[in-house]
């Protein structure tokens, strides 16, 4: 499978998770799970893992998060959207077939993997609001980004990162 | 020259002596000849096809066993959830055993969790 393959089902899984569950900023990430039949637990786990997707023959999908303080929440949310990911990216795959995904600070950046940050990013922001807010927030330059990122339940470094992907904030700039 | 591994030459012959099975009284069994049943208890290492055979003859030997210590790879459909997920953790150096083994307790609570679904649902 392409990574062209991946990431289009990437972007429609989002848009259309958007569309079909009437979701609000900060998207309810629990429903969506919860739409797909996934469980989601909370775990001990060492630092280095941030969560767990483990589908076995007759159970329902798991995803389990690290629930170390380590871990803030909306790095959390972000770890559970992309888990999300793999659950729907993979979901053609025969049922009686075991799936283990891991996912650490250092998961190798595969086709898949990256998919799974693309669904993630635009499930946590999509497009059309990532644009609204940023007008809405022109007068207020100095906060617009952590207000936004409070709005969408995400970290500041996703907020940048996606702004920077939509083209509505220029890198910062390199001093010599 | 043939590959020869002290560690399936030792499974070989525990076995042997376990079952009170003589070479011989094997290779009735397998179809494998008496003299390589000798060699494979001095530590030779077998082809793929000779594991598969010998160890769906006999229930003891377990194939998946016999291949790690022969050097072939696992093979995945003869695992159970935590022993897949076990192998698959072997390349992930970054994880201390600390961090497999939680991971691998909440697979096996997991797969304890929905294994009765499992048998109702069939």
């Amino acid at each position: 499978m392409s990574r062209l393959h991946f990431e289009d089902e990437a972007e429609l899984f989002a848009h259309k998770a958007w569309q079909t569950l009437g979701l609000e900023p900060p998207a309810d990430l629990v429903k969506v799970a919860s739409r797909l039949g996934i469980v989601i637990e909370e775990r001990e786990f060492c630092p280095e893992v941030d969560g767990v997707y483990l589908r076995l023959p007759g159970g329902p999908p798991v995803i389990a998060l690290n629930k170390s303080y380590l871990k803030p929440p909306v790095r959390r949310r972000f770890t559970l959207a992309h888990e999300i990911g793999h659950h729907l990216l993979t979901r053609r795959i025969r049922p009686d077939r075991r799936l283990f995904f891991l996912d650490t600070s250092k998961t190798r950046p595969t086709a898949l993997e990256r998919a799974c940050d693309r669904f993630a990013a635009l499930l946590l922001m999509p497009e059309e609001l990532v644009r609204r807010y940023f007008e809405e927030l022109a007068a207020n330059e100095t906060k617009r980004v952590s207000i936004m990122a409070s709005r969408f339940g995400v970290s500041g470094w996703a907020m940048r990162r996606r702004l920077r992907e939509l083209g509505l904030q220029a890198r910062p700039r390199r001093t010599v | 020259m043939s590959k020869v591994s002290a560690d399936f030459g030792e499974i070989i012959r525990d076995f042997l002596r376990r079952n009170g099975l003589t070479y011989r009284g094997a290779a009735l069994r397998t179809g494998v000849s008496a003299a390589y049943w000798k060699d494979m208890s001095d530590g030779r290492v077998p082809s793929e096809e000779v594991i598969a055979r010998i160890s769906a003859a006999f229930h003891d030997l377990d194939e998946n066993e016999l291949r790690a210590a022969a050097g072939y790879s696992m093979k995945s459909e003869n695992l159970n959830a935590v022993q897949a997920v076990e192998f698959a953790l072997r390349g992930q150096k970054d994880i201390p055993p600390e961090g497999k083994k939680q991971i691998l307790d909440f697979v096996r609570e997991i797969e304890e969790r929905y294994a009765g679904k499992k048998d109702t649902d069939s």
